[in-house]
């Protein structure tokens, strides 16, 4: 029952407000530890993205925005952004309608049943997902186990194009990205007590409204991780657009590929940007979304 | 039990004559009325048979041991809490069947849950919002609810910045804000300290007192159930084993558990040797005693006494010239208690010996020594074993 009091959020945060309040510039030794892992990203992830950003201006052996122009004026550029990014944000719209559900009947679930709904999660994430578009793909195919069915029980007279389309690819990985928005979320509702339910039962809430007012905002900031981890993941995969989409479906991992394959360096590095923009920009809106939500009034 | 129970229906229905309303004529019912409550989880029995009857504006607790099952019978009177049989009724209207949200019960929880990302005033504006009451009357009534438990201005501020007490008090107002039927308490008290603790106590026995509500409170702290309370259920293994006022809880329990979990007391195993009437001759390992009882010769039965009535024999009390029972014990601890020392005697097996004296007398007693004590035979209690 203690244990209860002390995941009441805000008490520890409480603590360390007030820890110390005069000492503010000495250094804490322990900071130091993070020195080494701090110069290895410096090297290998700091240093090559400024080299690349640097030559995301490069072309005709001088300066110019000229990448910038093929890559946001171009169509077949212009068509790599918008479906990078409707193809990210219909990912993480289902991931979000099917993960939250998931995740708040899990907290509900004996230990047991929570163990094994985790591993049936987590198994999958460990094998390629080379195989596992793979095996999207031979669902996928006009005689595929999804069109048979779905002729069998009369629903369609004719075959449904799936392989190779945007919605098929949208299906496939949202199968692929869900555990990330599960697990975010489900830490964060098993974070919050039982009694807050009950409290609001009490008072006179009924289940929609505690949805709303009480379980939603508080599972918030779960929902902006998922929301960050799998809008990025999904808009940067490269092998399951490749594999399920085919090359009429143009997206920005696939064009900084093909720029590198043709040696177009500079061009690949205004891809690159433009992807790292994109996805910083939905990270950071759904970072504010959270925290928002958490400090809302 | 029932007998009891249906005297105190009986007087109480005449001196509360508000339940006639709202009961739609039937006068004779209590205003919260559990009859039959049972309970099992897997195979087990959390409560078995339960009927409990509270009149209005009656503060009744409920005090047990933890696993008791008191805290699962203020959840079915709630209805978070679902009852395998038995009927739930409250002011004269069946409400078994009726969803926890459209019961309006005030509920303050063991550890508030209170919502941390909602304000104070948020908070105990929950309640009118979800019950979809006047939108334009709710800041006036969390400022006066807020008010009344001395949080004034404090409004504004988050649950994470408040004190233990303070989070409490905000616990209260957001169950009081919707002005309920029934006010249920789940070991408020629990998590504070102690000496909060006893002001916290005091303070909202008063504030319920003066608005007038039923309140069920359910503790493991029989200091807190006497102080607070009209009628104490005591509670054991899913049964209610008495349920009285808390001075005859006190001096008269019901059960061998009533009396040993009110208060620490002598008890001595012994056997009765002879019934003369309700006059029982009991022989414990000590040397004879006499209670009032109905036992057959030859029972085995335990006797209690509180350490109060105890006292060394041939002080003024035993010199009034009343029918005592006197006993020669090896005292063997003196605990200091402030106003008040325990005597600790040598005891046998499960048997446990103690008297309570006055501080001042305390130097006419010297450990690891013989005393003579004596008590009133009326104060003697037995109970079956």
């Amino acid at each position: 029952m203690t244990s209860v009091a002390e995941t009441v959020p805000g008490r520890a945060s409480t603590s360390v407000h007030e820890r110390r309040p005069g000492i503010r510039h000495r250094i804490d030794p322990w900071q130091l530890l993070v020195l080494p892992a701090s110069a290895y990203l410096l090297l290998a992830f700091a240093a090559p993205l400024a080299v690349m950003f640097a030559e995301s201006f490069h072309a005709g052996g001088g300066l110019s925005l000229a990448n910038y122009d093929r890559v946001l004026m171009d169509s077949r550029g212009l068509q790599a952004t918008a479906n990078t990014v409707r193809y990210a944000s219909w990912v993480t719209f289902g991931c979000v309608l099917l993960g939250v559900p998931t995740a708040m009947a899990m907290v509900r679930a004996s230990s047991r049943t929570q163990m094994i709904v985790l591993i049936g999660m987590l198994l999958p994430m460990s094998s390629s997902i080379v195989v596992k578009s793979f095996g999207w793909m031979i669902l996928f195919r006009r005689t595929g186990l999804i069109n048979e069915t779905l002729m069998w029980l009369g629903v369609v007279s004719a075959p449904v194009a799936l392989l190779f389309t945007e919605h098929g690819l949208i299906i496939a990985t949202i199968s692929l990205k869900l555990p990330l928005m599960v697990l975010p979320v489900f830490a964060v509702l098993s974070q919050i007590p039982g009694q807050l339910g009950d409290a609001a039962t009490t008072l006179g809430a009924g289940p929609v409204y505690r949805f709303r007012r009480v379980t939603l905002p508080l599972a918030l900031p779960g929902i902006a991780v998922g929301f960050a981890i799998v809008f990025s993941q999904t808009a940067a995969s490269y092998l399951i657009p490749t594999l399920l989409a085919g090359g009429r479906y143009p997206t920005l991992s696939k064009s900084i590929v093909e720029s590198y394959i043709v040696s177009n360096a500079a061009l690949g590095s205004a891809f690159s940007v433009v992807l790292l923009v994109t996805v910083g920009v939905v990270v950071w809106l759904s970072g504010r979304l959270g925290k928002d939500h958490q400090s809302a009034r | 039990m029932l007998d009891t129970v249906a005297k105190l229906q009986g007087v109480s229905s005449i001196m509360q004559p508000q339940p006639i309303d709202r009961a739609g004529g039937q006068t004779s019912e209590a205003f919260l009325k559990l009859e039959g409550i049972t309970r099992r989880i897997e195979q087990q029995t959390i409560l078995d048979d339960v009927s409990l009857s509270v009149e209005e504006g009656q503060f009744i607790s409920l005090l047990g041991p933890s696993g008791c099952g008191k805290t699962t019978l203020l959840r079915v009177a709630s209805g978070l809490a679902p009852c395998d049989s038995g009927t739930v009724r409250l002011a004269g209207m069946d409400i078994t069947g009726v969803p926890a949200h459209k019961r309006n019960m005030g509920v303050v929880f063991q550890n508030y849950a209170l919502f941390p990302h909602l304000s104070v005033a948020e908070n105990v504006a929950f309640g009118l919002k979800a019950q979809r009451r006047d939108r334009a009357a709710i800041p006036s009534i969390v400022a006066e609810c807020l008010a009344m438990v001395q949080l004034a201005g404090f409004g504004d501020r988050r649950i994470s910045s408040l004190s233990g007490g303070q989070q409490q008090r905000v616990a209260v107002a957001r169950a009081l804000a919707v002005r309920p039927k029934l006010v249920l308490l789940d070991e408020p008290f629990s998590a504070l300290d102690r000496q909060l603790r006893e002001v916290m106590q005091i303070e909202l026995r008063r504030l319920l007192r003066s608005v007038n509500m039923t309140v069920i409170f359910v503790t493991h702290d029989q200091d807190e159930a006497l102080v607070m309370s009209d009628r104490i259920a005591v509670m054991n293994r899913g049964r209610i084993e008495d349920y009285s006022d808390p001075a005859s809880i006190y001096s008269r329990p019901k059960s061998l558990f009533a009396f040993d979990f009110v208060g620490l007391s002598t008890r001595m195993a012994a056997r009765v040797v002879a019934a003369d009437g309700d006059m029982l001759t009991l022989d414990t390992k000590y040397g004879s005693v006499r209670a009032k009882g109905r036992f057959y010769p030859g029972t085995s039965v335990i006797v209690g006494v509180r350490p109060e009535s105890i006292g060394p024999a041939g002080d003024k009390s035993d010199a009034a010239g009343e029918d005592r029972n006197r006993l020669k014990l090896w005292l063997t601890d003196i605990v200091f208690q402030g106003s008040k020392r325990h005597l600790h005697f040598a005891a046998q097996e499960s048997d446990r010996l103690v008297a309570e004296v006055n501080s001042a007398a305390i130097n006419m007693f010297e450990p690891d020594s013989e005393l003579s004590v004596s008590w009133r035979v009326q104060d003697t209690l037995v109970f079956p074993t």
